[in-house]
C-alpha cells in the first residue's frame, strides 16, 4: 500500500500532464479510501496547495478543482487562476469557487461579506435556484423538459440566472463566475 | 423562504448541487467552445471515489449534461458513467428522466445513434425492449464493419435485471429471437470481433440463467477471455475492446474461480501487450473493485497494483489503474493508516453524500 501511494505521489510530480492527471486522481481515491497514513494526507495537503498554485497543465486544474480535501479552501490561490489564468485555468477556477459556493450556501454557512471583513471576498448566492431544485427532484417524478433540461430540440442552454444575485468583478467576463466579487 | 434543507434529504440536497454544477457550467464559453473540458470532466467524475449515492447524485447531473451534448465523445463518457444497483427509490425517477434524454437525443450519425443505444441498453434493462434492440441488431449487419461492430457492441451489454426470468408467454418470442440472434453469430461469426461480441451478448444471457441448454457462462467467460488474449484490435477496433470489457460484470458467485478469472485476465496487463488492452484490462479490473466484487470475494489487486506502478508508462492505462480504490479490507490490513479522514468528505462505505 506503502509503495503504491508513494508511486502515485511521484507520478503527481510527473512531466506529462496526463499522467499528473490521473496520479492526482487516484492520490484522491487512496485519500479518500481512509487508505493514508498523517504523514501522506499532510504531503496530500501541501501537494494540493502547492499544484493548485503553480499546475500549468488546465487539465490537471480542473481534476483538482473537483476535490475538496479538508482544510481550508485555499480561495486565494484559485482566484490568482481566475484573474491571472489562461481560458482553461480561470475555467477549472470557476468550478473549484464555484463548487465551494454552492457547498457554503446549501450548508446554511455563511462567508464573511464585506460589512463583516472588510478586504474579504463577498459572497451573495441565493437560495432560489437550489431551492427550485429541491423540489423538483424530490417531488416530480418525471419532470418537465425544463426541470433537468432543456426541451428535445436541445435549445435553452442559457438559462436565467435569478437564482443568483451577481456582483460584477472582473472576473465575472472570464470565467461566468456568478457569485463572487471583490469589495 | 424556509432553510430547503429541512425537507430536502442528504441525497436530494447532493443531486442539487451537482445539477447546479453542471447548469452553472454549461453557461460558461471555455466550457461550452471546448468538448475536452467536459469531456476530461466526466472522466474525472467516473474514476473519482463514489459512494453508491453520491454517484446516484449525479443522475439529474447527467441528464442536464446529456440534454446539451452534441459531442460525440462527451456523449461517448457520458454514456459510461457508472450506475449504482441497486439505485436508492429516491433516484430511481432520476434515472428515468435519464432515459428520457436519451431517448429524445437526436442522433444524428451512425455513430451517434450506436452511443445513444450503448446509453440506453445500459440504463434500460427490462426484456420489454428487446424487440426495439433485436431489430437494432438486424438492421446493424447492413451496415459497414467499423459501424456495425461498434453498433453490436452496445447491444451486446444488455443484460437482464437481477432476478428477471426469460419472459414467458406473447412476450417470450422477442426474448428468443434475441437468444438465437446472437447464438448464430457465436455459431458462425464473420470475424474475429464478431465472435467476441457474440460471446459477450450470451455471457450476459448465460449469466442470468437464459441459456439452460447453451453454452456455461464459465464456458463464455473463458472463451471471451481467450479471444481477448488473441485479437490483433485494429485501429478501428480500437473503441469496440473497452465497450467490450466494461459491459463484462466480474463472476461474484464463485471467489476461486474469480481469482482464476483474474489471474488469467491479468496476464494481459503485462508489459509485452499492447497498452490498449492493458488499458482496457485496468479499466475492467477498477470497475469490479470499485464495484465491491473483489473484496466481497477476497481478493486484492493491491499487489498487481503496486507491481505494475512500478514500470507502467502508458498514460492511458495509468489513468485505468488510478481508478483502483482500495477497499475497507484492503485498508484494515494497513493499520498505519488512520482509518480515514478523507477531508470534507466520510470514508467511502459510509453512507453520506458527497
Amino acid at each position: 500500500m506503502r509503495a503504491i501511494i508513494a508511486r502515485w505521489e511521484a507520478l503527481s510530480q510527473s512531466d506529462n500532464w496526463l499522467i499528473r492527471q490521473a496520479a492526482w486522481v487516484a492520490r484522491w481515491n487512496f485519500l479518500r479510501a481512509g487508505a493514508l497514513t498523517a504523514e501522506e494526507q499532510g504531503r496530500f495537503s501541501s501537494d494540493y496547495v502547492d499544484a493548485i498554485r503553480s499546475e500549468k497543465g488546465r487539465a490537471v486544474l480542473l481534476v483538482l478543482a473537483q476535490m475538496n480535501p479538508s482544510g481550508l479552501f485555499p480561495l486565494g490561490k484559485w482566484v490568482r487562476h481566475l484573474l491571472g489564468g489562461n481560458y482553461g485555468c480561470r475555467l477549472a477556477a470557476g468550478v473549484a469557487i464555484h463548487r465551494w459556493l454552492v457547498e457554503v450556501e446549501s450548508s446554511g454557512q455563511r462567508v464573511a461579506s464585506g460589512s463583516e471583513a472588510s478586504g474579504e471576498w463577498r459572497v451573495e448566492v441565493h437560495y432560489s435556484l437550489l431551492t427550485t431544485h429541491y423540489l423538483l427532484l424530490t417531488t416530480r417524478h418525471h419532470p418537465p423538459a425544463d426541470a433537468a433540461g432543456p426541451a428535445p430540440g436541445r435549445e435553452g442552454r442559457h438559462r436565467h440566472r435569478d437564482g443568483c444575485s451577481v456582483r460584477q468583478s472582473p472576473a465575472e467576463g472570464a470565467a461566468g463566475l456568478p457569485a463572487v466579487a471583490r469589495d | 423562504m424556509s432553510n430547503p434543507s429541512l425537507f430536502a434529504s442528504p441525497l436530494v440536497r447532493q443531486a442539487a448541487r451537482n445539477l447546479h454544477t453542471v447548469e452553472w457550467l454549461s453557461e460558461n464559453d471555455t466550457w461550452r467552445s471546448a468538448w475536452l473540458w467536459r469531456q476530461d470532466f466526466w472522466r474525472t467524475r467516473r474514476m473519482m471515489a463514489r459512494t453508491p449515492d453520491e454517484a446516484a447524485a449525479w443522475l439529474p447531473a447527467m441528464a442536464f449534461a446529456v440534454s446539451c451534448e452534441k459531442d460525440a465523445d462527451v456523449l461517448a463518457e457520458l454514456a459510461r458513467q457508472p450506475l449504482p444497483e441497486p439505485l436508492p427509490s429516491e433516484a430511481l425517477p432520476w434515472r428515468d428522466r435519464l432515459i428520457q434524454v436519451w431517448e429524445q437525443y437526436p442522433a444524428a450519425t451512425t455513430l451517434e445513434k450506436t452511443i445513444r443505444l450503448a446509453a440506453l441498453v445500459r440504463l434500460d434493462r427490462r426484456a420489454e425492449r428487446l424487440p426495439e434492440w433485436l431489430t437494432e441488431a438486424r438492421q446493424a449487419m447492413d451496415l459497414e464493419p467499423k459501424n456495425r461492430h461498434f453498433r453490436l457492441d452496445a447491444l451486446a451489454g444488455w443484460r437482464p435485471r437481477p432476478g428477471d426470468a426469460p419472459p414467458y408467454g406473447g412476450k417470450a418470442e422477442a426474448a428468443q429471437a434475441w437468444v438465437r440472434f446472437w447464438e448464430e453469430r457465436y455459431r458462425t461469426p464473420g470475424s474475429e470481433v464478431d465472435g467476441l461480441i457474440a460471446a459477450t451478448a450470451l455471457l450476459h444471457l448465460a449469466e442470468a440463467g437464459w441459456l439452460p441448454s447453451g453454452p456455461s457462462p464459465e464456458r463464455l467467460r473463458e472463451e471471451f477471455r481467450q479471444r481477448v488474449q488473441q485479437w490483433l484490435v485494429s485501429y478501428y477496433e480500437r473503441s469496440v475492446l473497452p465497450m467490450l470489457l466494461a459491459s463484462v460484470p466480474a463472476d461474484a458467485s464463485a471467489p476461486e474461480r474469480l481469482r482464476q478469472d483474474i489471474t488469467d485476465w491479468l496476464e494481459l496487463s503485462r508489459e509485452n501487450v499492447h497498452w490498449e488492452k492493458r488499458e482496457a484490462v485496468w479499466d475492467m479490473l477498477a470497475a469490479w473493485q470499485r464495484e465491491g466484487v473483489l473484496e466481497r470475494c477476497g481478493i486484492s489487486l493491491l499487489p498487481d497494483l503496486a507491481r505494475t506502478l512500478e514500470w507502467e508508462w502508458k498514460d492511458d492505462v495509468l489513468w485505468a489503474m488510478a481508478g483502483y480504490i482500495p477497499g475497507a479490507v484492503e485498508v484494515s490490513a494497513h493499520p498505519e493508516a488512520p482509518g480515514g479522514d478523507a477531508g470534507d468528505h466520510c470514508p467511502l462505505g459510509s453512507s453520506q453524500s458527497e
